[in-house]
């Protein structure tokens, strides 16, 4: 081996430490830097690839995750911050194997296509519905308004998300 | 009785894989010891490169590998590779640079902050060159040389010429000096840009065996296989483009980009796998932009509004290499003379090289630029003369059966029942006329309303050319079906699965689709040029049927009844009208014991342009482009608030010649995608470049619309065509024309409410304007 | 797109959390929502050493009315709970209005408002990574020499696009700042120098407790308004905020500040002199589109056409007078 590489692996194991993170109703010990974002440690650390990297910088919503309920951006957050808090993703809403009403209404009224958006979208409305069971029309979009899609225009997914309200 | 699933909407086959996260794209592919790739780039326009020093780079611990133009001299790739317009790009750039951003070198390492510090540490030196950015300064003699190109035929004293159509036919003098009325205008569409979500990906691993596996976010497995093996020099058979999601496209991922084909290299040079996963400012700012056109249009019409002839002058600013520019400028020529009868026309598209970076297709590509040109000023031509643009679209649209003027057939063209309907549904009419005589009104929020059309082609030759597919019978009485096919969003792998479904019987359940493998699957044109469905539906119909052959030979010996007495229903033979029936399972393991093991597999294929050696000439265009096309009417309903400016599109009405409808459900998301990428284009989308430099790269800073900005979508189908048994079928293209009408639509209805036309996209409307005045 | 190393302290107080500031000097920074710094620190315009959270302080969560006092935000009063706040909207409906126009729904959930007064000035050729500065030379806000945007400039012109401030400066605000030295009370106007490359007087080691509107502006009418070029996510283009007394139908107070035009939040001065005594009506919305149009200068650093946006401050100006009059 090489002289330096010994210092590089210092430097980086420096800032490294393990933390307990709740995700999808499990702990799970992850080793992180306190520099990592949750969609560094969800999608590298723990395989959790439902969360997606569309910029990195806030503006697509691809990344969303729920902390508490919530919806939040994971890649505007730091993993070290979200110890203690509760983090829902993707791969969290089909309980035990079962599709989401809301999951079930992405597919049957064709608001998903190709999909990328589709797990930020799906976790903006089900945060949605949980807080206002019958949002209006405006509501939804308000509450999309940080999701962008690029292949549906948006009308499949708003219909997706009312014939569920409906429902309720 | 046959159930029938073709025309039903049926959910997507691939939904609960996306609606869970379990669906994997590129970027989702994690590797035992992947490296991290990363490109260094040009922060020069126009540039000769010195000298590349990578001493620095290699020695930096965890530097695996470090690529430069030295490893692929002279090594290049063009959207098209023909004798006229051999590839002008390369893959690293050799001893120059023509646009900021273009790649000069790669390198792989253990993580991302390696590769970032090994780019700092690779010393370029450059000369810097005079450079050029406006398309009209590039064509003057003395710019500066982009290219050392002759095109032979060239029209003009022009500089930097990257491509040329000419085509003219009729009395173009005669169709003028008789007009009653000829307008010319200047035409100038924004640059806009694709914005798919997932940024562009590649994986590749190349295996102890000498075998190249790659994922890349493209469009097509076989497109990308083939320019990984010439570029990389290496047999085709040793490149193995595998499956990978892919989350949005629109044409924006059809090339070879540079860094599929360093990525690949990498892991030549390093025996890793390799990823490499561009930001999303790099591709706003250095990947591609959509090409863009200047159109200057002169049209010639009698007193009733017909159509005499048009001169026709389209300038597209390819950027530093070709790109799809030289197609585009063919394109053009299609879709000007497509939905309108055009007895006279000269025609000469010119695609111009500058420094700006290199463009690809964007969905639709030439269409919403020379339909929102012609739509625009069709509207433009009816009010001159006092007459409805209902009326002239009426007057000029194509009827069933003519012929294009390069010899192509429309056969069964319902562009005239598409407008009627059209129009009729949204009670155009009279909504024009009331939107007309409030333009002057007090109110600041006018209502508009608008009418566009437009033509789209199905599928035509480019490589590869073809579609093929197997369906396979399981001891169980599924199938799989294997198809090249990849779905990038639009339900390509549902449509399929839904035609195989019909053929045989089946439930979507029992139908499993083997997809976009180049080793696994047979070959497929790809998910562009509009063809899918039409060639590679055409090619699994083919293999179902084949498959029911051989399944109901071998159950006519079982049942004891000749094959055309027999149908197949829920998993079973029957013997028509009796209740005497065997399995598919049963049929399939008979089948297998008497024929020394053979088991059931059908084969189909298809191709479009049967009788064409080649695809249409992009030089004059001559020759068959198309054996079906599709048609469309459109109509847009806006707010303008001429106070503030802004423009509300609040409802878009497309009535469409789709042949039929495979699955209704996915048209229906087609077009409301393409609504929504039209209203981005005609009300906010602009991508602003500066001396090279893109200066809106985000999606803060570039305007798609966001869930606010939904467009209210109607449609209704205007069916031309039916599929049946044992019959080719035809379908026509969906995914791309609509862009086109409604873009016309949307600028024709901002000019109803207001009074004014623009010429220019995105329309825009000053604030304020009409108080100050 | 990672974010450049530091080391992160959360401490549970606001003490605990001035003294870890003070202790690493210049080196460390504030971190609330993070939605302006770490976007910042991605882009590598920003590298702090530690980043001292404020997300375990409870304190600064409260929102208080005190009769006569006014109402008291903590300064890590989420955007998502301003608007939606029941006291917030029964006392100040203006400002939980302006908070659900912020950005995004994902945002608003983690932005704080003391983050979004103190958001960092913008600009169309400072926002951006490395990755595009590799071709455009530093201008005076990334260390170099020169304004793109204004070419002879001599200094950066940035422009602030918090929608907040405008808003609350309008209303008089002041804020709690507390360092080392103790806590000090000022006008919120007073944080901003005007500068578009360092766009905050001195607030190293300083942390922002919260903010009071006094009880005298949350009786006045108030009202913000945005342009922008969609319906959601984008910063203000242009903003006006307003906030006007009426003693029987005259105006006695009118305070105008706005927006996405200046490097500051940009205090229309000679708005209230103008309108003091006048009754409320088209007449005085007019004359007060003017004056906030004059007093507007915006550049071509943003999006949207300057023209534009100038044009719509003055709209906007009156559209908001216009609003008071029903
Ligand atoms: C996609 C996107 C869209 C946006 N749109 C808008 C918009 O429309 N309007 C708008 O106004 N903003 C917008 N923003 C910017 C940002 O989200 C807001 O300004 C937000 O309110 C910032 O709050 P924060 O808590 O996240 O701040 P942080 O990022 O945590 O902090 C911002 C700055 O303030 C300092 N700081 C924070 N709190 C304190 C304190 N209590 N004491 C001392 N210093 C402190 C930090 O050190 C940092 O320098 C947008 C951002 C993004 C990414
Ligand atoms: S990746 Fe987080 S918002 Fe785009
Ligand atoms: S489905 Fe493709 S971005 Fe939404």
């Amino acid at each position: 081996m090489k002289r330096g590489s010994a210092k590089t692996l210092e430097k980086e194991k420096g800032s490294e430490k393990i933390i307990a993170l709740t995700v999808n109703g499990e702990d799970h010990l992850v080793p992180v830097e306190d520099r990592d974002t949750l969609l560094d440690v969800l999608r590298n650390r723990l395989s959790l690839t439902g969360a997606k990297e569309g910029c990195g910088t806030g503006e697509c919503g691809s990344c969303t995750v729920l902390v508490d309920g919530k919806p939040v951006l994971a890649c505007l957050t730091l993993a070290v911050g979200a110890v203690g808090k509760e983090i829902t993703t993707i791969e969290g809403i089909a309980a035990s194997g079962k599709l989401s009403p809301l999951q079930k209404a992405f597919i049957d009224h064709g608001a998903v296509q190709c999909g990328f958006c589709s797990s930020g979208m799906i976790l903006s409305a089900t945060a949605l519905l949980s807080d206002n069971a019958k949002p209006s029309r405006q509501d939804i979009q308000k509450a999309l308004e940080g999701n962008l899609c690029r292949c549906t225009g948006y009308n499949k997914i708003i219909e997706a998300i009312e014939s569920v309200k409906d429902k309720k | 009785m046959m159930e029938t699933i073709i025309g039903k909407r049926v959910p997507r086959i691939d939904g609960p894989a996306k609606v869970t996260g379990e669906a994997k794209y590129t970027v989702d592919i994690q590797m035992p010891g992947m490296l991290c790739a990363k490109i260094l780039r040009s922060p020069f326009p126009h540039a000769r490169i010195l000298n590349i020093d990578t001493t620095k780079a290699s020695r930096i611990p965890g530097v695996k590998a470090v690529i430069t133009g030295r490893d692929a001299w002279g090594v290049c790739h063009g959207f098209v590779e023909t004798p006229r317009y051999p590839a002008d790009q390369y893959v690293l750039a050799n001893d120059r640079v023509r646009y900021i951003g273009e790649e000069v070198a790669a390198v792989a390492a253990v993580d991302e902050d390696t590769a970032m510090e090994a780019l700092n540490a690779i010393d370029v030196s450059y000369e810097e060159l005079p450079a050029v950015f406006d398309l009209f300064e590039a064509m003057k003699p003395g710019a500066p040389e982009i290219h050392p190109v002759e095109i032979p035929d060239l029209i003009g004293d022009f500089r930097n010429i990257g491509g040329q159509c000419a085509n003219s036919y009729g009395d173009i003098e005669a169709a003028f000096s008789r007009a009653y009325l000829v307008r010319k205008d200047r035409f100038e569409p924004e640059l806009r840009t694709h914005c798919y979500l997932e940024p562009q990906a590649t994986v590749a691993h190349y295996d102890a065996a000498g075998i190249l596996h790659v994922w890349t976010s493209g469009m097509g497995t076989f497109r990308k296989r083939m320019h990984l093996s010439r570029t990389l020099n290496i047999p085709a058979s040793r490149v193995h483009v595998h499956k990978s999601w892919v989350g949005g496209a629109f044409g924006g991922k059809i090339d070879l980009f540079s860094h599929e084909f360093c990525t690949s290299l990498l892991s030549m040079k390093t025996g890793k796998p390799v990823r490499y996963s561009a930001e999303r400012e790099e591709i706003f700012s250095y990947f591609r932009h959509s090409q863009n056109m200047i159109v200057d249009l002169e049209t010639a019409v009698d007193r009733e509004g017909i159509l005499l002839g048009q001169r026709v002058r389209c300038y597209n600013d390819c950027g530093a290499y070709r790109g799809s520019g030289v197609v585009l400028i063919f394109t053009t020529w299609g879709y000007l003379v497509l939905p309108y009868r055009m007895p006279a026309l000269d025609y000469i598209g010119y695609s111009v090289y500058t420094n700006n970076p290199v463009r690809a297709p964007q969905r639709g590509h030439a269409a919403p630029k020379i339909r929102f040109a012609g739509e625009t000023q069709m509207d433009m031509i009816a009010s001159d003369l006092g007459i409805d643009p209902l009326t002239i679209r009426l007057r000029n649209a194509r009827r069933p059966g003519e012929t294009l003027p390069n010899g192509d057939n429309i056969r069964k063209a319902g562009l005239i029942e598409c407008i009627l309907q059209a129009a009729e549904k949204t009670d155009f009419a009279r909504k024009y006329e009331e939107n007309r005589a409030l333009q002057k009104a007090a109110t600041h929020i006018k209502r508009g309303i608008g009418m566009g059309a437009s033509g789209y082609f199905t599928g035509t030759l480019i490589y590869p050319n073809n579609s093929a597919a197997m369906v396979k019978f399981n001891d169980d009485g599924t199938v799989h079906l294997l198809t090249g096919a990849l779905d990038i969003g639009q339900g390509a792998e549902t449509i399929l699965a839904q035609i195989v479904a019909q053929e045989l019987g089946l439930g979507m359940e029992d139908i499993q689709v083997v997809s976009g493998d180049t080793d696994a699957t047979p070959v497929d044109i790809g998910s562009w040029i509009s063809g899918l469905t039409l060639v590679t539906g055409n090619a699994v119909k083919k293999a179902a049927e084949d498959a029911r052959r051989v399944l109901l030979a071998s159950a006519s010996e079982a049942l004891q009844a000749a094959p055309e007495d027999l149908e197949v229903r829920s998993r079973r033979v029957f013997v028509k009208g009796t209740d005497r029936s065997i399995s598919f399972a049963q049929a399939v393991s008979r089948h297998i014991r008497d024929n020394d093991g053979d088991p059931i597999v059908g084969r189909g294929y298809s191709r479009a342009l049967k009788e064409a050696e080649f695809g249409p000439s992009l030089k004059n265009a001559k020759g068959t482009w198309s054996e079906s096309y599709a048609f469309d009417a459109q109509i847009a309903e806006v707010e303008v608030d001429t106070r503030t400016g802004q423009i509300r599109i609040t409802k878009a009405f497309t009535a469409h010649d789709c042949g039929f409808p495979i699955n209704p459900l996915l048209v229906e998301g087609q077009i409301d995608g393409q609504a929504s990428m039209a209203a981005g284009q005609a009300a906010a989308e602009e991508i602003t470049v500066k001396e090279g430099v893109t200066l809106n790269p985000s999606f803060l800073d570039y305007k798609l619309p966001t869930a606010h900005e939904m467009v209210e979508a109607q449609y209704i189908d205007v069916i031309t065509e039916a599929y049946e048994k044992d019959r080719e079928f035809v379908t026509k293209e969906v995914g791309e024309g609509y862009v086109s009408g409604i873009l016309g639509a949307i600028s024709n209805a901002v000019a109803n409410a207001t009074g004014k036309w623009s010429t220019k996209l995105p329309i825009k409307i000053m604030p304020g304007k009409e108080e100050e005045e | 797109m990672n974010l450049p190393r530091f080391i992160y302290h959360s401490p549970s107080s606001l003490k605990e959390c001035i003294a870890t500031l003070a202790d690493k000097k210049n080196s460390a920074q504030v971190l609330a929502g993070g939605s302006d710094l770490l976007v910042r620190m991605k882009l590598r315009l920003e590298a702090p050493g530690s980043l001292v959270s404020l997300a375990d302080i409870p304190t600064l969560k409260d929102i208080v009315y005190r009769p006569g006092k006014g109402l008291t935000i903590g300064a890590g009063v989420t955007l998502s709970l301003l608007a939606s706040d029941a006291v917030i909207r029964e006392r100040c409906p203006a400002l939980a209005d302006a908070a659900g126009l912020v950005a995004t729904n994902q945002i608003r959930t983690v932005a704080t408002i003391g983050g979004n007064i103190l958001q960092n000035t913008r600009c169309r050729y400072y926002n951006r990574s490395p990755l595009w500065g590799m071709a455009v030379s530093p201008c005076f806000k990334r260390n170099g020499g020169l304004c793109h945007v204004v070419p002879r400039g001599k200094r950066c012109f940035a422009v602030y696009q918090g929608d907040l401030a405008p808003l609350l400066i309008a209303l008089n605000a002041s804020v709690k700042i507390v360092s080392k030295k103790g806590a000090e009370e000022a006008p919120l106007e007073s944080l901003y120098s005007g500068d578009g490359k360092s766009p905050f007087n001195n607030l190293a080691g300083k942390v922002v407790e919260g903010l009071t509107i006094p009880e005298g502006s949350l009786n006045m009418l108030s009202a913000y308004r945005k342009y922008r070029l969609r319906g959601g996510i984008d910063f203000p283009l242009a903003g006006v905020a307003v906030a006007l007394k009426l003693d029987n139908g005259l105006v006695q107070d009118l305070r105008l500040c706005l927006t996405g035009v200046a490097s500051r939040p940009f205090t229309v001065q000679g708005a209230g002199d103008a309108a003091k005594g006048k009754p409320l009506g088209r007449e005085l919305a007019r004359e007060e589109g003017k004056l906030a149009y004059a007093a507007a200068h915006p550049l071509a650093n943003l999006e949207g056409d300057p023209a534009a946006r100038r044009s719509m401050i003055r709209i906007m100006t009156e559209d908001i007078l216009a609003s008071f009059m029903v």
